[in-house]
């Protein structure tokens, strides 16, 4: 065995604690970073899949917009929209399709058959990723060429195969009829007699996925110019697909549109990019690189401890005469061992984790979601190299720098090393090595969720500062934190004077040490006030919401055939019963439409308060928007909202009020919604507002939930078996989610809670060690054990309290902050709200943890050989 | 010809923004199998003197020769190779590995020499058998006496063959009885494997084990004042520290 690998055999295996407190600081910082990688991939592949399905769906493209009418330039208006990379306009119809027919005679098969016919911009639907070939090839850019794609059931019905002809004709028959004021009818305009056929070249056959899928296989795609020909004379108003750049803030997309376009979003593809769900998943990354740069802290600081040792064996090997590469060797293979180790558990750590956290239905979008699969990304490869490799510089960088130049006073002594300036560059290395490489490298790897708007670019330039901040102050300026330790620890002295007065000498003599800790501690204490801070917002955000649509509200649902008209006077005879709002008459536009009664309205709400807007709402084609559609759309009264209508036409309306008063139902929970008159609902989408499925009872305060449901059962007459909910039923469910939510951010800074315990841990243990002469001496001098023991634990102890108080207060002024930012985020009205009870709890876990790190450092001081102490040191 | 020689040597330290000799037109000559002593009292620039002859160290001015090589015109990784193959270490503070045993911290030099230490087993057991370290070759460090540790550096500074031996105050730390037996160790190494030895002390009994005694005060060396033995006598050395006031 060389001497490299003995050396950093023994050095590992002869300071155990060391060992594992190290590996272990790496292993926890890397798993938690691949646990929130590997878990948001997840999430997001997972909904998308619940969504869409792996492979047996329909494509749907990321965005489909529809022009309001008079919009001469569609495709220019689009054009100029920020945030959209390419739009392809579209129309779908019926054909009939059949071989073409050669000069010998009918072709073999049948003649003809129906398919769907899509005409497509031919140039940009490729960049769609909307399809693939099974065999062939593209349309081409021009879409000049009459060429088509064939999908693969109606290539094997005609037995296709490319380069054959195809002919293709409009129906005879009459298109299906559409919803128009309020009719199921067929759409007005003349249809030549007899259709013209087109023959078209099969340019591929569409595999049996994405577009290829739609109309069961039985699908063509031809230039959109074909198309038009094929139904000249048809109406073929175009709608576009459009791909939104790669990284885009959707709301502000929308907000663009909404001006020209109705849209609609496909729900796999804006999976975890909507404000909210952005605030949220960045938030965990942050929480992510919070635990390594603690993680990789922790091991620095156990380094710098163990420096002046490592430098004397440095010093020793060159007397020795190993040369600058040898004595690298040596190092770098000890690190490589720690790193690696630490790496390959964090790796498999995280990965354990995630999957845990999934099966569990914890994931990056709240839990209680059971999604399906699970796979491990590649990126957690690079993740764990990125702390690998950090821990490894770490590790390395001091060794190198001490390799030559200290070595005469490596030999002479501690003093002289102090001195030597090697320590002070090793924390300044490891401070801009953990604030600034380490989260510019995160940021590359794992890039931020949603477009890198100003307010995202300076919530987390401002969160990595503070936290930079945090660690590098201790590194690079200690004495003044382990002077405000002493003055905290200066009242105990009167109580235990010997350990008081050691402590205080000792936390003079080693400020680094202190400082660090408390750091530590302050950091995970800031994290977790600030986190319970946010969380009590957004509790009051729920609370301030719940006052206007769900306080004095019962909803019913799975309700049985009944008229809407016989329950609302049913329940009307009660006196607290404000208003009945049925809730089945909806669609989805760019967001949910929900029509309501105008008559059930006009005793609460913005009809209560301005009887006037009823005329706009019934006649005026007026909706009234919830408070987020409106904040995430930059909505204001008197906005046109394109809506598009059942027969593919859009229509106008125009916002008259905002409020969460009307339309609110908890199933599915959607507070992205606008109100209109359940008459264009009938008018414009054919719904049953007759019958509802779903209602909800608004009533005075004095409403009585027990009689409400009384009446219901009463006009059901024992028919099926609706379900109640009361509003404050709903609001406990809602506050229970938002906790339950935030269940892994408790999660990871539980996790980043244990790194900073081991970073007090390892502190006091290698302080233990490198004292252990001087506790020989005191117990030589008749020092009991109880009061060196007493020394650790109040050192301990006012660390602890310490860390917490700085944790308190910097959370205290950062939580405004962290609101604001993810108030702007999330397009939420976040009232202020502290931490409250949790600021003592979190002051108590503080000393607690930092007690409970210091039981393992006295228990190995109390095993110390007082006589071999004094005689070797050691 | 000498193995080492040192003519006029000057070494500056920095305290603030002043300098200060701490060696000052130091010259010396070390023959090959010649045991040199140099004394003088703590502060004097002994250990600097050593390390300067070594390599660790660089001088301000003068020349330093070590098997005909001038340290002042070398490399560093030509001082590097001249120290692992010429010269062993003993320290005052014996500046053991403490995470290797007594057999691996002896064959620490032989690893860094390329050879394997395993191989060499034989010799280095041979070399402490010889130190009366036999049975100690599994102990680590903390579990030696100062005397045995001692031992354990000069077997370590023995085991690769270098011809010449740098001692600083070999016996700083340790009791009478085993300082006694190190001196004569590295008198029987000068007297039977022909080594060289460089003595740095403040000890006027290690004195007297040398050939040729020096006094180093306050940078410089006590200009036509030189002790010669064998036999120095003891009361010779106090006499002469006394004369000079040290």
């Amino acid at each position: 065995m060389g001497l490299a690998t003995t050396l950093a055999r023994r050095s590992l295996l002869q300071r155990p604690a060391r060992t594992l407190l190290s590996t272990l600081g790496i292993a926890v910082g890397i798993a938690t970073v691949v646990a929130v990688y590997t878990l948001d991939t997840n999430t997001i592949r997972g909904i998308q899949e619940r969504y869409s399905g792996p492979d047996e769906a329909d494509w749907k493209p990321e965005l489909e917009v529809s022009p309001t009418p008079g919009l001469e330039d569609p495709r220019g208006a689009l054009g100029e929209i920020e945030g959209v990379a390419d739009a392809a306009a579209f129309f779908q119809n019926e054909v009939e399709v059949g071989r073409a027919r050669t000069g010998d005679g009918a072709p073999e098969g049948p003649s003809s058959l129906r398919a769907r016919m899509l005409a497509v911009d031919a140039g940009v639907l490729p960049s769609m990723d909307a399809y693939e070939l099974l065999a062939g090839e593209h349309l081409g850019v021009d879409g000049d060429r009459a060429r088509v794609l064939v999908g693969p059931a109606l290539a094997e019905a005609l037995d296709l195969e490319p380069g054959m002809p195809l002919e293709i004709a409009r129906p005879a028959r009459a298109a299906p009829r559409v919803c128009i004021d309020g009719r199921m009818q067929q759409r007005p305009g003349a249809r030549p007699p007899v259709p013209p056929r087109f023959t078209f070249e099969v340019a591929g056959i569409l595999a049996p996925k994405k577009l290829g899928r739609r109309a069961s296989g039985e699908i063509v795609v031809v230039p959109f110019g074909w198309g038009q020909q094929l139904f000249e004379g048809s109406r073929t108003a175009p709608r576009f697909w459009v791909r939104p750049e790669p990284v885009v803030n959707l709301e502000e997309l929308q907000a663009r549109l909404s001006g020209s376009f109705a849209y609609d979003m496909a729900k796999s593809g804006i999976t975890g990019q909507q404000a909210d769900e952005r605030a949220y998943r960045n938030g965990i990354y942050m929480a992510g690189l919070l635990a390594l740069m603690l993680g990789l802290y922790v091991i620095f600081h156990t380094l710098s401890m163990s420096l002046i040792e490592r430098i004397r064996e440095v010093g020793v090997l060159h007397a020795l005469g190993a040369g600058r590469r040898q004595v690298g060797r040596i190092f770098l293979l000890e690190a490589v061992i720690l790193s690696g180790m630490g790496g390959l558990l964090g790796l498999g750590g995280g990965v354990w984790l995630a999957k845990a956290l999934f099966d569990a239905g914890i994931t990056t979008l709240g839990t209680g979601r059971f999604l399906p699969g699970f796979s491990v990304p590649l990126g957690v490869l690079p993740l764990t190299a990125m702390g690998v490799g950090a821990a490894l510089l770490g590790s390395v960088f001091p060794l190198l720098r001490a390799r030559g130049a200290s070595t005469v006073e490596a030999l002479r002594g501690e003093k002289a090393l102090e001195t030597s300036g090697t320590t002070h560059h090793f924390h300044i290395f490891a401070t801009l090595l953990i604030a600034v490489l380490l989260p510019a490298l995160y940021f590359t790897i794992v890039p931020v969720v949603g477009e890198t708007s100003g307010p995202l670019v300076g919530s987390i330039l401002l969160a990595v500062g503070v936290l930079g901040l945090l660690l590098a102050v201790p590194l690079l300026v200690p004495s003044a934190i382990a002077a405000i330790c002493r003055l905290l620890a200066k009242p105990l002295t009167r109580l235990f004077p010997f350990a008081g007065s050691m402590a205080s000498h000792t936390m003079m003599a080693n400020p680094r040490r202190i400082a660090v800790s408390a750091a530590a501690i302050a950091l995970v204490c800031a994290a977790f006030v600030g986190l319970k801070g946010m969380t009590a917002s957004l509790r009051g955000e729920v609370e301030t919401w719940a006052q206007e649509s769900v306080d004095n509200k019962i909803w019913v649902r799975d309700l049985p055939e009944v008229e809407f008209d016989e329950l609302s006077a049913a329940l009307h005879e009660l006196p607290e019963v404000l208003g009945v709002e049925a809730g089945s008459a909806r669609t989805y536009s760019s967001f949910l439409v929900i029509g309501l009664r105008s008559e059930e309205l006009l005793r609460y709400g913005p009809f209560a308060r301005d009887p006037e807007l009823l005329q706009a709402f019934e006649e005026g084609h007026g909706m009234i928007l919830s408070e987020r559609v409106a904040k995430n759309g930059a909505f204001e009264v008197g906005a046109r909202i394109p809506v598009k209508i059942g027969s593919g036409e859009v229509v106008d309306f125009t916002v008259i009020a905002i409020s969460d008063e009307y339309g609110y139902f908890p199933h599915p929970d959607e507070r992205s919604y606008g109100v209109v008159s359940e008459r264009y609902m009938q008018r414009y989408f054919c719904l049953d507002i007759v019958h509802p499925e779903y209602v909800s009872v608004r009533t005075t305060e004095d409403g009585d939930p027990d009689a409400i449901e009384a009446v219901v059962l009463g006009v059901l007459g024992g028919r099926g078996e609706p379900n109640f909910l009361t509003g404050q039923g709903l609001r406990d469910v809602q506050i229970k989610d938002i906790r339950r939510d935030f269940m892994l951010f408790d999660l990871i800074l539980g996790l980043t809670a244990l790194l900073a315990a081991m970073g007090v841990l390892n502190g006091q243990l290698l302080s233990a060690l490198e004292r252990a002469k001087e506790l020989g001496v005191l117990r030589a001098l008749g020092a009991a054990r109880s009061q060196i023991s007493g020394m650790v634990w109040l050192e301990s102890g006012v660390m602890g309290l310490f860390g917490g108080l700085l944790g308190l207060g910097l959370g205290a002024l950062l939580a405004p902050i962290i609101i604001k930012a993810l108030e702007t985020l999330s397009g939420l009205e976040l009232p202020l709200r502290g931490a409250g009870v949790w600021n003592g709890i979190t002051l108590a876990a503080a000393v607690s943890v930092t007690l409970v790190a210091g039981a393992y450092p006295v228990w190995r001081m109390n095993r110390t050989d007082a006589v071999r102490a004094i005689r070797t040191g050691g | 010809m000498p193995i080492a020689s040192i003519h006029d040597l000057y070494r500056f330290f920095k305290q603030g923004e002043e300098r200060v000799p701490v060696l000052k037109g130091i010259t010396l000559d070390v023959e090959e199998n010649e045991f040199v002593c140099v004394m003088g009292p703590s502060g004097s620039g002994k250990s600097t003197l050593l390390h300067v002859l070594s390599g660790l160290d660089k001088a301000d001015g003068g020349k330093t020769t070590l098997r005909d090589t001038v340290l002042e015109d070398a490399s560093e990784a030509q001082r590097t190779r001249l120290r692992r193959d010429t010269i062993g270490h003993v320290f005052q503070f014996f500046n053991l590995l403490p995470n290797l045993t007594v057999i691996e911290n002896v064959g620490v030099p032989l690893s860094i020499q390329g050879r394997h230490a395993a191989g060499e087993r034989e010799k280095v057991v041979a070399i402490l058998e010889r130190l009366g370290l036999a049975g100690r070759e599994g102990a680590f460090p903390h579990e030696l006496s100062g005397g045995e540790m001692q031992r354990v550096s000069i077997a370590r500074a023995l085991v690769g063959g270098q011809p010449l031996l740098l001692c600083d105050e070999p016996t700083g730390n340790l009791a009478q009885q085993a300082g006694l037996e190190v001196m004569q160790l590295l008198r029987q190494l000068r007297d039977e494997d022909g080594r060289s030895v460089l003595l740095v002390t403040h000890n006027p009994r290690d004195a007297t084990f040398a050939d040729r005694v020096l006094f180093l005060v306050d940078g410089e060396l006590a200009e036509g004042v030189e002790l010669k033995g064998p036999g120095i006598a003891v009361e010779d050395v106090h006499e002469t520290l006394a004369k000079l006031h040290i």
